[in-house]
């Protein structure tokens, strides 16, 4: 046993004197009194949940002197950020989840891609897309004409922004008068919009003259008009574009963050330890897991909760949380997908003239794109979306139906369902419908007692990894400061 | 307690399926809580059921999958009426159909019964669609083909494999366990319980919890099925 783990053991001993908190192997070894917590007394966390904001937090917390342990559910860490090479020729390699970084944006990932001296490459699947709209492809170009424009049903506003600016930027057209107001980017209340909380974005849309065909294409009819403009507005202010163009992804695979993460964490990062129960209290935290099949517990200063919350939900909590921290655990949604990943003998687009990053606009397979393409092979490794529970076989079908070429050269499909996942069955938080900022937002990133929340979904703006590693940093503050 | 009383586990749970000759029965029980335990106000409570079957293998090496477990938790305002519905439903040889599909389709991945996942629950289901008289067949369609924009942005995955009928009964299942406010399903050997809002004008106000586990029967032939569950009383 190293002198860290010693340290750690002794702390949850000291902490674990509170009558609430029984029972761990830490407390029957030890007795001891208890212990102030102060600024710069070292803090003992325990970190439930080993996805790239479970990594991150505990990193930013033993860089600040804490002691801490990871208990990750799963035999393997990194949660959504999921490099995979089973199965597929050549070394080939995908991302079975969270796909790329931005530039701007990310700019927190792009700290650690330096720090880890990681190697970023630049993932061209924004540009020169090709989009199947009812039925027929349609270049970047062609979305950018006048006369298709108006055969959309575009109003003559529209028509002129689509043909001066990109197809993806469309909202801008209306969020764009509303932005100014929102100046801190944490704050989407008390900047004039309370009340747009109740209002379906799309009313504003239609208020603002928007065609149906801009309706159609922005949506919005399910989604509070002030998160929608709010979510703007925090671009806005970081001078991110609604859907940045520019896109990375790190060299051998997106894992290569939170392997980086991982491996600095060493044997503070423990796997196949689901966590079944916490109690909280005010000296600290106990934690019920599983480790080799035994139940054991473990008692720290503070818990960094990292797991998303529709599988937090499975874990009991004592005493509970307030009702209203509560509602956001329960009423919180997130999108999930199925990655479908082809494997292709050769760059067959290239013979039918076309660009491989497609829309496709297909219930089966909605996007298409290259990645791995410095691997030394002429095989190509693809990747899509397509909806939950998709076979590799019916999204092939998918793709051969609306592929408008003829020299496929597909050998082989495979897909990581995510909704399947024991521990990782989520991807990014859906936006936010009527009603609901106004109760979500005041909770979400609030802590319990000494339970804290990061996550993808624990910040202003849920985009994967970099809201992630955002709001691990904000809950390592928070309890470095405690 | 379990219909069948098989304990006899000593041998491999790895029989060739296609050679078998007999079906035994499954053994379930509620780990935890244990009988007697309080559902305190907007508290949870952890549960954990293990099943283990001869043929189909057993919860504690994943032979067996989280999603094929089911519990149900439902609440009376006396203990008479809990205990006459633990014995009544004890001897039940099937599973509702609907909720085998539902099992067997992936549904729980994103439906749950009372509370919102990715889609919406069967609450949400059952009110939005109560008085629809051809609810039945527009949400057997939106199963079949998938659907969009009826719930949010989020597309329901199409499920061509699926028969009508097998649909059919999967919808009729979700619009009845839906408005059943005294009831509610939960998925996955381990996870948490909540008392039923409900419930908790009732006073006094007792809770059976019953799980169940539907095995693969004889070689897989349906219809050989065998059924086990135990039901324990909470208050």
């Amino acid at each position: 046993m190293d002198q860290r783990r010693r340290d750690f053991i002794r702390t949850t001993a000291l902490a674990g004197t509170g009558t609430s908190l029984l029972g761990s192997t830490a407390i029957h070894n030890m007795a001891g009194s208890s212990i102030p917590s102060t600024r710069s007394a070292s803090k003992s966390v325990i970190i439930a949940g080993g996805g790239i904001g479970g990594l991150c937090c505990a990193y930013e917390l033993m860089q600040l002197g804490h002691d801490v342990i990871v208990l990750e559910a799963s035999g393997r860490h990194g949660g959504h950020v999921f490099t995979g090479r089973d199965g597929l020729a050549d070394d080939l390699y995908v991302d079975y989840g969270a796909e790329h970084f931005t530039k701007p944006g990310y700019d927190k990932c792009w700290e650690y891609i330096e720090q880890f001296n990681l190697t970023a490459l630049p993932y061209p699947r924004r540009v020169n897309v090709a989009r199947r709209i009812d039925g027929k492809f349609y270049t970047e170009e062609m979305l950018a004409d006048p006369s298709v424009l108006k055969k959309f049903g575009f109003n003559q506003r529209e028509v002129k922004y689509l043909s001066e600016n990109p197809w993806w930027d469309l909202g801008s057209l209306y969020y764009q008068p509303y932005l100014d107001k929102f100046t801190n980017e944490y704050q989407p209340f008390n900047v004039g919009y309370d009340d747009w909380d109740t209002i379906p974005m799309a009313d504003i849309l239609e208020k603002d003259g928007a065609s149906s065909a801009a309706l159609n294409f922005l949506g919005g009819k399910n989604t509070s008009a002030l998160f929608t403009l709010w979510q703007a507005g925090i671009l806005n202010l970081r001078g991110v574009p609604l859907s940045p163009p520019d896109v990375y992804r790190i060299k051998g695979g997106n894992q290569g963050l939170t392997n980086a993460f991982a491996k600095r964490l060493g044997t503070r990062l423990k796997l196949n330890c689901p966590i079944s129960g916490i109690r909280h209290g005010q000296s600290g935290v106990t934690v019920s897991y599983r480790e080799f099949g035994e139940e054991k517990e473990m008692s720290a200063d503070y818990l960094a909760n990292c797991i998303p919350l529709p599988v937090f939900r499975r874990i009991a909590v004592e005493p509970a949380l307030t009702e209203d921290k509560q509602f956001v655990i329960d009423n919180l949604t997130y999108g999930t997908y199925a990655r479908v990943v082809f494997q292709a003998a050769s760059e067959f687009w290239l013979d039918d003239n076309l660009s491989i990053n497609m829309q496709l606009d297909h219930p089966d397979i909605w996007s298409m794109w290259r990645v791995a393409e410095e691997v030394d092979t002429e095989r190509v490794a693809l990747m899509g979306t397509g909806p939950a529970g998709i076979s590799p076989q019916r999204a092939l079908a998918g793709f051969k139906e609306v592929y408008p070429g003829k020299s496929l050269t597909i050998e082989q499909a495979l897909v990581k369902d995510w909704p399947n996942d024991s521990f990782a069955p989520t991807c990014e938080r859906l936006a936010f419908p009527m009603g609901t900022l106004t109760k979500f937002w005041p909770q979400l990133m609030q802590p319990q007692g000494r339970i804290h929340f990061a996550g993808s979904y624990a910040d202003n703006l849920g985009w994967g990894m970099e809201a992630a590693t955002r709001s691990a940093n904000r809950v390592a503050k928070e309890i470095d400061q405690a | 307690m379990t219909i069948y009383g098989n304990s006899a586990n000593e041998h491999s749970f790895r029989n060739d399926i296609t050679n078998q000759t007999v079906n035994n029965p499954p053994n379930v029980k509620i780990e935890i809580p244990k009988e007697g335990t309080k559902l305190k106000a907007n508290s949870s409570v952890r549960y954990r059921v293990v099943v283990t079957d001869k043929e189909d293998g057993s919860t504690e090496f994943g032979e067996i999958l989280p999603n094929e477990v089911v519990l149900e938790l439902t609440c009376w305002p006396s203990k008479k009426a809990a205990t006459d519905y633990k014995n009544l439903t004890k001897d039940i040889a099937k599973e509702p159909t609907g909720l085998t599909v539902i099992k067997h389709a992936g549904c729980f991945n994103c439906h749950n019964d009372k509370a919102r996942l990715t889609g919406p629950s069967f609450e949400d289901i059952a009110i939005r669609y109560k008085n629809d008289p051809t609810a039945i067949h527009t949400l057997a369609k939106n199963v079949i083909t998938g659907s969009t924009g009826i719930w949010g942005d989020v597309q329901m995955p199409s499920n061509p494999e699926l028969s009508k009928i097998e649909v059919i009964q999967a919808v009729e299942y979700i619009l009845k366990q839906g408005n059943n406010q005294r009831s509610r399903i939960y998925n996955g050997y381990e996870g948490v319980i909540w008392p039923i809002k409900q419930a908790i004008d009732d006073n006094p106000c007792v809770y059976v919890l019953t799980t169940s586990y539907t095995d693969k029967g004889k070689g897989g032939v349906s219809g050989t099925e065998l059924r086990a569950q135990h039901s324990i009383l909470l208050n």
